[in-house]
């Protein structure tokens, strides 16, 4: 049996009176590249910060790698490379001076490696880190969590507010390396491109709570568009969770998930796209403020077969 | 880790070394002047006997006034010994944690291979050593001019927090205070702030409320002699106190008073007394007769200057092993903070 690399049970976390997250039971196993999708807001960065080991759970358990996220844990965090969704660097260093730190502290530190990225990139080690675009202070603190050699990274939003030009590079670099070293990356991104290009596994947190989890082919093949005459809707078949429904003046569009091969009873299927199949879980929050059904929520928790 | 943790305060640092340079710079030039003026004024003609001081009263007279001036600026001085390496101490401290909270750095320093422990053991460790280099010379140097402007009493005076360690010692707690307080506040701007609040406090009750009661105290009993000269008739207190001792109080007690230094309501209360007793006459045999009805006695309470080192060992303890506790205090909140 393979050891998840983020496994949590009813992992939670409140700041005040606010809960950041909420009843969240995850299982993502080793090997995958996850999406972790929702609106700011949503818990992302804090179920992401909790996992690097920077913020303590107010309930639940969260483990990394098999093992408890602890902060004393050195030989855990390690084995973990994150990148902030603020990119935090020593802005007065120079790209070498921060190597340097990044060898002190870890012991798997690949120098050549961190040197060899940033070339490819065309930054200079001893270019200052605060005369960099903010493209290149990206990349530049990507190739710190790369030269760790993790066995899992963590990126909150690595790509926001970058140029095409940067975000591609970006993007190239992490590929590479998942490719050549198979690193499990778990990235959260608002970019729903990046899901479908870069993602194996799709993680959708809302309202605090997460709404959805699974192998993208699974999504894929878990989700339809049931269309049918506005005039004349025939009864939902079993088996089926309405996750959106848009309605023109002639037709009736339900996104559903289904648990049970679709027969024709008076309904027009097709597979969504991905986007549609997001958009709809996020919309659905939005609208509802509650997770589809109580079917849905033992679904994605496992409970139910 | 040492490196980084040097790299971090390397220009603040410097910006010190340098300031402090020029401190010292004025405190040497300052003390052999001054010290040139006392020479100068003690050797003959101004203390040679045989009627010089006499014929060189004028020359004598503006040597001693330039000696004085020269050593007029001895609180700037004692300040100058004090300020740049408590104000060191605290940005040290303030940034330490809070600086990296507030960058968000930490998530950064965090995330590495290293525990929180290591992480802030290190960088407290590479500060003080910084503070203790900067600060030897210091207390050198201070410690040097103390002694050559000869100011006295050195236990008692103004300049004591400049003598010695205190120095090191002081800009070592106000670190250590800084970087609990940034912890706390998470902002290193307020940590700066609070933690110069909380130094002055400090400084003043460790001055007032706590020095005296580092080292024990010695009784002096005043002899009165009644002195007459012509009409006029006088009373001279003498105390066997030694010289350059710490008065900690003088004034009337009770004859079986213990040897504890009385409250003020307490001296005010006998001296009302004795401002009673005296209505009735105000010659020196009247006052003597009520000091003997009313039971008192004229006494000084000192610390004797030999307790100096004494002093300057417990009182320096005393803010160290704070500074401990503090860096202890902030270790366990650091173990548990929010990145």
């Amino acid at each position: 049996m393979t050891t998840p690399v983020l496994e949590t049970h009813q992992l939670a976390k409140r700041f005040a009176r606010t809960w950041a997250l909420r009843d969240c039971t995850l299982s993502i196993p080793p090997g995958r590249v996850v999406a972790l999708v929702g609106p700011n807001g949503a818990g992302k960065s804090t179920l992401l910060r909790m996992a690097a080991g920077l913020w303590r759970p107010t309930q639940g358990t969260i483990e990394v790698l098999g093992e408890r996220a602890d902060r004393e844990n050195s030989a855990l965090v390690g084995r973990i490379g994150y990148l902030d969704q603020e990119r935090p660097v020593y802005q007065g260093f120079r790209v070498d001076e921060l190597f340097r730190f990044g060898r002190a502290t870890n012991p798997t530190w690949d120098m050549d490696a961190a040197r060899a990225y940033v070339d490819q990139l065309g930054i200079s080690l001893r270019d200052r880190v605060n005369n960099l675009s903010s493209g290149q202070q990206a990349q530049v603190a990507l190739a710190m969590s790369l030269a760790k050699r993790p066995e899992l990274l963590i990126l909150d939003e690595p790509a926001a507010a970058l140029d095409p030009v940067a975000r591609e590079d970006l993007l190239r670099l992490l590929m590479r390396e998942v490719a050549e070293r198979r690193t499990s990356v778990i990235l959260s991104t608002h970019a729903l491109g990046d899901v479908a290009s870069i993602c194996d596994y799709l993680v959708i947190l809302s309202r605090s709570r997460v709404v959805l989890a699974d192998d993208l082919e699974f999504v894929g093949q878990s989700h339809r568009l049931l269309s049918a005459s506005s005039t004349a809707t025939p009864t939902l078949p079993d088996g089926v969770t309405v996750i959106g429904t848009r309605t023109s003046s002639r037709e009736v569009t339900h996104l559903a998930r289904t648990t049970l091969p679709l027969v024709d009873d008076g309904w027009q299927v097709s597979e969504p796209t991905l986007d549609e199949v997001i958009l709809a879980y996020l919309r659905h929050e939005t609208d509802h403020g509650v997770t589809p059904t109580h079917e849905l929520d033992q679904v994605l928790r496992g409970e139910a077969s | 880790m040492t490196w980084m943790s040097w790299r971090l305060q390397r220009s603040l640092y410097l910006f010190f070394v340098v300031a402090t340079a020029v401190v010292l710079g004025l405190t040497l030039s300052n003390g052999l002047h001054t010290a040139s003026l006392l020479h100068q004024w003690k050797a003959t003609p101004c203390h040679g006997g045989n009627g010089f001081n006499v014929r060189y009263q004028a020359y004598c007279h503006d040597l001693f006034n330039n000696y004085m001036h020269s050593r007029s600026a001895d609180q700037f001085y004692a300040l100058m010994a004090v300020v740049p390496l408590t104000l060191l101490g605290i940005l040290l401290g303030a940034n330490l944690v809070a600086g990296e909270i507030e960058s968000t750095t930490v998530r950064v320093a965090w995330t590495q291979s290293i525990t929180r422990r290591r992480w802030y053991a290190s960088k407290a460790a590479v500060a003080l050593a910084s503070l203790t280099a900067l600060s030897l010379p210091v207390c050198l140097t201070y410690t040097w001019w103390i002694a050559t402007v000869d100011f006295a009493p050195r236990i008692s005076s103004t300049t004591f927090a400049a003598d010695g360690w205190m120095p090191l010692v002081i800009a070592v707690f106000a670190f250590a205070l800084a970087t609990l307080i940034g912890v706390v506040l998470r902002r290193p701007g307020r940590a700066i702030a609070a933690t110069l609040l909380v130094m002055i406090l400090v400084t003043w009750a460790i001055q007032n409320e706590v020095r005296p009661h580092l080292v024990a105290h010695h009784w002096a009993s005043g002899v009165t002699t009644v002195v007459t000269k012509g009409d006029f008739t006088g009373a001279n207190v003498s105390f066997s106190t030694p010289p350059n001792s710490w008065i900690l109080f003088q004034g009337y007690v009770p004859t079986d008073w213990g040897h504890t230094v009385p409250t003020r309501g307490q001296t005010s209360r006998w001296n009302d007394e004795l401002a009673s007793c005296m209505s009735h006459g105000s010659s020196a045999n009247d006052f003597t007769t009520c000091v003997q009805r009313l039971g008192l006695r004229n006494v000084q309470v000192y610390v004797a200057d030999n307790e100096f080192w004494a002093l300057q060992m417990r009182e320096g303890a005393v803010y160290l092993a704070a500074a401990a506790l503090l860096l202890g205090a902030g270790l366990v909140l650091v173990r548990g903070a929010k990145a």
